[in-house]
């Protein structure tokens, strides 16, 4: 049988069986108890995420655990690890789609829309850990009357445009893909106010040849223009610490490593995010565990790579011999945060290490356990980018242990809040697996 | 692309032929009826609608531009702002019609950083001879029999963290006119300059076309008729020589 | 000068509180508040309105006075500095006359009498004494002071009691001198004060003494001591044997930690070894033998070369030997009669009166600026006594624990608020003018004995003041006005013949468990225990700060099982532990001055701490400042004690970021590193480049250009809590350090880095450079991101994570007096916003904009820490000057900056601290 047919199953050959498993769940379809139940709760922990932001604006950074000497606490490791979460989906719309990987056309919406709610939740952060979060627009190059302008050495302006057109060009990459089923909830039975609002947004899809051929042509332009912009985003977030002169941020492997580090983490979201909807939407015909063991392949790699990434830091610090580096290495093994850091590599290179095991890479509570460990792994590894090398800079006097308070990890489940309870509402209105490639596939298989 | 190509033609539609509008809206009668579901969808306004709302979608960003030009306008900066003042003092009737030198009452001009709003005793140095009993100045009297001083409002503001020094300008050429116009012309005080930091750098960047020589400060038009030769040279000199030694353009020039 | 009733005056502040909160609007980026102009209705400061000026005064520690300049804005005094003229200040400060000028704006000050029944008035409170002593002449009434050596007042006093002979006045000063009186009067029969002069000491034998450390002497004391360590080619060797790390012990060159029991061995050792006879008794440990051996072998050939100091902790028959073997030796060393004229013993005094009290022969008693219920032996149960006076009065400048005891409670004048003159530890006369009103309606003291002495003339303190200095001419008394300091007042080194030998007991080597008592480096004996700089500033040793902790010794830290902020409980007490490396097994150290009941939130809650313990309660009825044998037992708890500092041991290659040399030894050359970061653009020609070197080797660690710089520059005390979750808002911090080749203290400014890694980074350019190369944080520009402090190799910027500006330490009370303290020549920084040391740019500019409206040429200006800096351990000035200070010193052998592999290229630069241990160690 052709490889199409290793992603779909034989049930799944006949267009309208395709559609109707994907669009019968939504609007038209009951909503379930536990859908609400999941929506309520998400609601509830953004609300008191919501609050406690507030909290902090009201008050001011002093709310949080930052101190004189880690300046940078949660809301910079929230940034990184959203932002890095918010990778993966282009990295598969675009990077699968332009190597004609057939099975990311299970996969790929959701792992978008996953992207443009992880990148709106990190893009909150650059403005909230402002002392003075009114001015952030101040890091906007805009004609004023103070003849003033941001500093373009700075990567934190870079940073600034890196997400606003990051989530920008996921948007449309998104709504592109988004066109032709929107155009097939038009045209399917269904209630009419909503098939109303799908059809404004279809923009008046026909589906004829031209538009097909443009659409194609557009989808893949934008998927070349993808690749460098998704790798420059969290290039550029490394190169916040690396363009410094601090023990263990001066690292030119930073901007590779992580991007790396942000397909890691997305990779596990996804592979988290596919477990759940074809168990809640029962799309298990389209989402096979062929699908699940192609994710956990990307996460063993991925892991391997992190490994060798983090083995090449302490190497390179022992290499150099500087005290500073040195002293740094010692603390993040021995020091009081020594917990997090073996956590942070169990997490990113051990636990991904299962992988090797065909019968593990298809077991649903080993897939889930291992994606949960790399996610807290990630943010084990953001916080301790930060910690490790602000609590033990080049001045003994001023070292300071940080702590994080209440505050801060209310903000921080906020923003898991805010993301489940967006995602629940998005899976009720769009198709979280594109129907027309499905039936791309399907097309393929049938041949 | 063969396969999507033949893929995708009819797939949208589980291949029914299909002939409608943009919005799907059908073409004709002919075709009423025809197609299920879709005749009243979308009525034939809703094409130009959905152009507009694109266009618009494109065109926002130019509302920014709007705000950003807005900053510059006296609404914002305060240019040419009068004030409503306890006493309705007239610089046009003193500083012009009497020809009262500015210093007499801003006698802190040349040797301090604020050009000092005259004390109540200064007032008094002349109307407990003149208009002795005039209803306008009675805050005056008031102020000066109980010791409470006067309250005037602030005519040219600038922001707290701007430290303006006066007698550095008046003593280096910058004439009172250079901010504050023709004060001599104005019966109440009206901010006359916008008073932005972009206002400030104009001169900061490029002092000498704003110089005077020192003995046309308190003029009140001290540009208008042409600076001889010789003061030019000085001036020159002058702003070479303070050049060599600052830069004016640094924050700490006016921000601690 | 105004006072707070006189509406111009309100006026201003009004205008000063309008300013702190538009600093604050505007950087909020509101809209524009119509804003008042309010000028004065009558001319008081002329065409200087707004521009600093300078009036020449004093203040008082323990009674002495130290000449001071304050610095006076719109009749505002805003800033306390040294006076050049006066031997005890010598142009420079201490951290009690820069924190002197929070407490005269803050807001626990006492604001009106208060009698048995409520708040009264001064009428009130007149009806309610003068009958009293007028009717019996004064009899049964007494006078308790602190110690009084101000001419003025003594006089008038005097005058008092020759109209009401009952009256007795008595004096107690908490930190007293009885040992070193009852020391001199074994050694010479009559008690004299001893006066050092360690600018003659090529050797110093410190036995338990701390010439370096708190008091009224440290700036005179500490600057001839630094000026001899800086004498080329002689260098000098400073021997400390200590039972507590002191300020003096971290800088000695050869230490010994001791039991204070056996510093007394110590010196019959030296003493026996100059001819005083057998000592064999007096045992040592090995290490103190040692050490003695090594004293004693510098001893020789340095005939009047050398001074034995001792400490107060000591008995007096120690200090007696101690005058022996200094005479013996010749040393340069002075004795003078007593500045103050009573001769009787302080506690003794106390003793006394708490005596008569209890018998009822004290029918009035009126303590004037004292606080014997916080300071008294608890032996001598002053507290029931003064229940037993049927009429007690406190004049006080804040609600302290004497002032809440008696019947009445009356607001004293501020310092800066009176008339008088005071004099200094050598005897030196100043005068004391007033800078300003009284802002809350307190009596100045001679206005106070005015009060008593009803049937006096009250010509007015001024009058007074002036009458008793004879300057009856204007002409005369404006000099001295001008003056401050009152020339050939000193008192004349009296003629000796060689001192009586006295032999103390020696003591046995095993020695009990003790504390002993040394006054708090930042609260002195408790008074600054009210002002927020002093609770905030860290302590030179331990780095603690709103309270102090019980210091142990490692070694006896493990025996009891117990880690730092441990809380143990002796003689009825407990405190945390903090361990002290270089502590004496054996005793433990617990300052004075802590553990205050009344005073006002500040003083009576440092936060985490609680209201800490009060170390006077372990004196014993005959004072001293060793307690009785206590024993420590661990209670189980832990509280939080708040520090600036955890790490004081640079191991390894650590130990390069506090190099320490041998003396005429060099830093190695600096190796020339790449730097990733761009020079800016060149600065013109002319321009002066600012740098500041500061001598390691001089610091002495007395945080007194912490809070000259707290004061000069609006940096808010931000409180316990703060500085517990690991904040702190000093512009410069004093970093103590200690490694294999030796210690001491390392002030850390920002260094204003040529190439500055804060700059680069920040999105908005707030940290930007200057053409006279300083670093400048452009506030209203700082959006808080916080990356410049992130990338700061050094830590020295500071951040607003709340409204630490309009924070309000004080409780209910309103702060609104404290921001009439501000400089309004700087940004009063707003919540969220970065800031740091500025080089006093306020300072730089001030002279600037003088040469450019004057024509005159520039004067280098003087920034607050390096005029507060009593050993001018801290330099300023143009490095593009070649013949500048700061370019000669740059030019030093010792000089060298920090981190320099780092390639910051700094402009703040130091002079490596030298020890001078000697090869044997």
């Amino acid at each position: 049988m052709s490889d199409a047919a290793r992603w779909l199953l034989p049930s799944m050959h006949d267009h309208r069986a395709i559609t109707d498993a994907i669009a019968g769940p939504l609007v038209e379809g009951q909503a379930g108890r536990r859908w609400w139940i999941a929506l309520l709760a998400s609601l509830l922990v953004a609300g008191v995420g919501a609050i406690a932001t507030g909290i902090s604006f009201a008050y001011g950074p002093g709310m949080w655990g930052n101190n004189s000497a880690v300046v940078w606490g949660f809301p910079i490791a929230n940034y990184v690890w959203w932002i890095g979460i918010g990778n993966a989906g282009t990295l598969i719309s675009a990077l699968l789609l332009l190597t004609r990987q057939k099975w990311r056309n299970a996969i790929n919406r959701f792992a978008e829309a996953m992207t443009i709610l992880a990148v709106s939740i990190a893009g909150l952060f650059p403005i909230i850990h402002l002392g003075r979060p009114m001015y952030f627009y101040w890091m906007a190059p805009y004609p004023n009357t103070m003849d003033l302008w941001p500093q373009w050495r700075s990567a934190l302006v870079w940073d600034f445009w890196a997400i606003l057109s990051y989530l920008l060009f996921s948007l449309i990459f998104f709504y592109l893909g988004l066109i032709p089923d929107l155009a097939t909830l038009r045209d399917r039975k269904g209630p009419r106010r909503w098939r109303r609002i799908w059809g404004a947004f279809a923009l008046g899809w026909q589906g004829t040849p031209g538009q097909w051929r443009a659409h194609q042509r557009l989808q893949r332009t934008m998927a070349v223009i993808a690749t460098p912009l998704v790798c420059s985003v969290h290039s550029i977030v490394g190169l916040d610490f690396a363009a410094s002169l601090m023990p263990g941020w001066t690292e030119s492997i930073f901007p590779p490593y992580f991007v790396v580090g942000a397909y890691f983490s997305g990779f596990a979201m996804v592979l988290l995010l596919a477990l759940v909807i074809r168990h809640a939407l029962g799309l298990e015909a389209m989402i096979r565990t062929a699908h699940l063991d192609a994710c956990a392949k990307m996460l063993l790699a991925a892991g391997s790579v992190m490994l060798l990434a983090y083995g090449s830091e302490w190497l390179s610090a022992l290499w150099t011999g500087e005290a500073a580096d040195l002293r740094f290495l010692a603390f993040s093994f021995t020091g009081p945060y020594a917990g997090l850091t073996y956590g942070m590599i169990l997490g990113n290179c051990l636990l991904p290490q299962l992988f090797w095991s065909p019968a593990l890479r298809r077991s649903v509570p080993v897939l889930v356990i291992v994606a949960l460990g790399v996610l807290v792994g990630m943010y084990f590894e953001r916080i301790l980018i930060l910690c490790n090398t602000l609590s033990i800079g080049y001045e003994p006097a001023a070292w300071t242990l940080y702590v994080p308070t209440i505050v801060d990890f209310l903000i921080l489940a906020g923003t898991a809040g805010l993301f489940v309870s967006a995602f629940l509402l998005l899976s009720r209105v769009i198709p979280l697996v594109p129907m027309y490639e499905m039936r791309e596939l399907a097309e393929e298989a049938r041949a | 692309m063969a396969p999507s190509i033949s893929g995708t033609t009819f797939a949208p539609h589980e291949g029914k032929p299909f002939a409608g509008n943009a919005l799907g809206h059908p073409r004709g009668k002919a075709s009423k009826g025809k197609i299920d579901g879709l005749a009243q969808l979308f009525r034939p306004g809703a094409n130009s609608i959905a152009r507009i709302a694109l266009v618009a979608l494109i065109l926002s960003p130019l509302g920014l531009v709007l705000v950003i030009l807005l900053q510059h306008t006296g609404y914002v900066t305060g240019q040419g702002r009068f004030v409503e003042q306890t006493v309705p003092f007239s610089h046009k009737h003193h500083a012009g019609e009497l020809g009262i030198d500015c210093r007499f009452c801003h006698f802190g001009v040349e040797t301090g950083a604020r050009a000092t709003v005259p004390t109540t005793e200064v007032c008094m140095t002349c109307h407990s001879q003149i208009w002795t009993n005039a209803a306008m100045l009675a805050p005056v009297r008031a102020s000066f029999a109980s010791g409470r001083p006067l309250v005037w409002s602030r005519v040219n503001r600038l922001p707290d963290y701007v430290y303006f020094d006066h007698h550095v300008h008046v003593n280096n050429g910058v004439p009172c006119a250079a901010c504050h116009s023709d004060l001599r012309a104005m019966p109440l005080t009206a901010q006359a300059r916008p008073m932005t930091m972009q206002w400030c750098l104009d001169c900061h960047r490029d002092p000498e076309r704003r110089l005077v020589p020192q003995d046309r400060i308190t003029l009140s038009r001290p540009y208008d008729e042409p600076i001889p030769q010789g003061d030019l040279a000085r001036i020159h000199a002058h702003v070479l020589a303070l050049q060599r030694t600052r830069r004016l353009t640094d924050c700490s020039t006016c921000h601690r | 000068m105004p006072s707070l009733d006189d509406p111009d005056f309100v006026a201003r502040r009004e205008v000063l509180r309008l300013i702190a909160a538009g600093a604050a609007a505007s950087l909020a980026g509101c809209s524009r508040p119509d804003q008042p102009i309010v000028p004065a209705v009558a001319d008081e400061d002329g065409d200087r309105a707004g521009r600093t000026r300078r009036y020449a005064t004093t203040l008082t520690l323990a009674g002495y006075g130290r000449g001071a300049t304050a610095l006076v804005v719109d009749g505002r005094p805003i800033k306390l500095e040294g006076s050049a003229r006066h031997p005890a200040s010598l142009g420079t400060t201490d951290l009690f006359v820069e924190t002197a000028i929070l407490d005269l704006y803050d807001p626990q000050r006492l604001r009106a009498p208060v009698g048995p029944d409520g708040i009264g008035s001064w009428p009130m409170l007149e009806r309610a004494l003068v009958p009293r002593l007028a009717g019996s002449q004064g009899e049964g009434a007494v006078l308790l002071t602190g110690r009084v050596t101000s001419p003025s007042l003594l006089a008038r006093i005097a005058e008092a009691r020759r109209r009401m002979p009952g009256l007795r006045h008595v004096r107690a000063e908490a930190i007293d001198d009885d040992a070193e009186r009852e020391g001199a009067r074994l050694a010479f029969g009559r008690p004299l004060t001893m006066r050092p002069r360690l600018a003659g000491a090529d050797v110093l034998v410190l036995l338990d003494a701390d010439p370096l450390g708190p008091g009224p002497d440290q700036i005179a004391f500490a600057r001839a001591w630094a000026d001899r360590r800086r004498m080329p080619g002689k260098p000098q060797r400073t021997y400390v044997a200590e039972p507590s790390l002191t300020q003096s012990g971290i800088c000695a060159d050869r230490r010994v930690a001791l039991h204070p029991a056996l510093i007394g061995n110590v010196l019959l050792a030296i003493a026996g070894a100059l001819g005083a006879g057998a000592t064999g008794a007096a045992e040592l440990p090995p290490e103190a033998a040692l050490w003695v051996a090594s004293v004693l072998r510098d001893m020789r050939g340095v005939q009047g070369r050398v001074i034995v100091m001792v400490g107060r902790g000591q008995p007096a028959q120690v200090h007696a030997l101690a005058a022996w073997v200094n005479r013996r030796l010749a040393a340069p060393v002075d004795w003078i009669e007593p500045v103050d004229p009573d001769s009787s013993g302080h506690v003794e005094s106390l003793a006394g009166l708490a005596q008569d009290m209890a018998a009822g022969r004290v029918s009035t008693l009126v303590v004037l600026d004292a606080n014997p219920m916080l300071h008294t032996p608890p032996a001598l149960g002053f507290a029931d006594a003064l229940k037993r006076v049927p009429l007690s009065l406190s004049f006080a400048t804040f609600p302290d624990e004497t002032a809440m005891a008696t019947r009445w409670r009356a607001p004293l004048a501020h310092t800066l608020e009176s008339w008088g003159d005071a004099r200094g530890p050598d005897g030196t006369a100043s005068l004391v003018q007033p800078m300003v009103k009284p802002l809350f309606d307190g009596l100045s003291a001679l206005t106070a004995i005015d009060m008593l002495d009803a049937a006096g003339p009250r010509p007015g303190d001024h009058d007074r003041v002036r009458r008793q200095w004879q300057a009856t001419d204007d002409g005369r008394w404006r000099e001295l006005l001008v003056a401050g300091t009152i020339e050939g007042t000193a008192a004349r080194p009296v003629e000796l013949g060689d001192a009586r030998l006295v032999m103390p007991r020696p003591s046995p080597r095993a020695a009990p468990m003790v504390v002993t008592l040394p006054p708090s480096a930042t609260l002195w004996d408790g008074r600054g225990a009210t002002n927020a700089w002093a609770q905030e500033c860290p302590d030179p040793v331990t780095r603690q700060v709103w309270g102090a902790a019980l210091r142990l010794s490692p070694g006896d830290a493990r025996r009891l099982g117990v880690a730092d902020q441990d809380v143990v409980a002796f003689a009825g007490l407990t405190a945390p532990v903090k361990i002290v490396e270089g502590q004496a097994d054996g005793v433990a150290t617990l300052p004075v001055g802590h553990g205050r009941t009344a005073g006002g939130p500040i003083a009576t809650a440092p936060g985490t701490l609680g209201p800490g313990t009060n170390a006077f309660r372990l004196r014993g009825s005959r004072g001293g400042w060793v307690s009785r044998p206590v024993t420590l037992t661990p209670t189980g708890d832990r509280v939080h004690t708040p520090r600036n500092q955890d790490d004081f041991d640079l191991d390894g290659d650590a130990a390069s970021l506090y190099p320490v040399l041998r003396p005429g030894e060099a830093m190695p050359p600096p190796e020339s590193r790449a730097s990733l970061l761009g020079d800016g653009a060149t600065p013109p020609p002319q321009a002066p480049q600012w740098a500041m070197v500061i001598d390691a080797s001089a610091c002495i660690g007395c945080n007194a250009c912490v809070v000259a710089c707290q004061a000069e520059n609006n940096v808010p005390a931000i409180g316990p809590e703060q500085i517990g979750k690991g904040r702190d808002m000093h512009w410069l911090r004093v970093d103590r350090y200690e490694h294999a080749r030796g210690g001491g203290y390392q002030p850390v400014p920002c260094m204003q880095c040529e190439k500055a890694p804060c700059e680069p980074v920040c999105p908005v350019e707030a940290p930007v450079h200057s053409a006279d190369g300083l670093n400048l944080q452009v506030y209203n520009r700082c959006i808080g991101t916080r990356t410049c402090q992130a990338n700061c190799p050094y830590k020295v910027r500071r951040f607003n994570f709340l409204d630490y500006a309009g924070a309000d330490l004080w409780g209910d009370l309103d702060p609104a007096p404290v921001s009439a303290q501000r400089n309004p020549e700087v940004t009063v920084r707003a919540r969220g916003v970065m800031e740091k040391c500025t080089y006093c740019v306020q300072r730089i500019e001030a002279a600037k904009h003088e040469a450019d409206a004057t024509g005159a040429p520039l004067q280098t200006p003087v920034t607050a820490c390096q005029a507060a800096c009593p050993t001018r351990a801290i330099t300023f000035g143009n490095l593009a000057d070649p013949v500048s200070d700061v370019a000669r010193q740059r030019r030093d052998p010792r000089h060298y900056a920090l981190l320099e592999e780092l390639g910051t290229r700094p402009r703040t630069t130091y002079l490596a601290k030298i020890r001078n241990a000697g090869g044997e160690v």
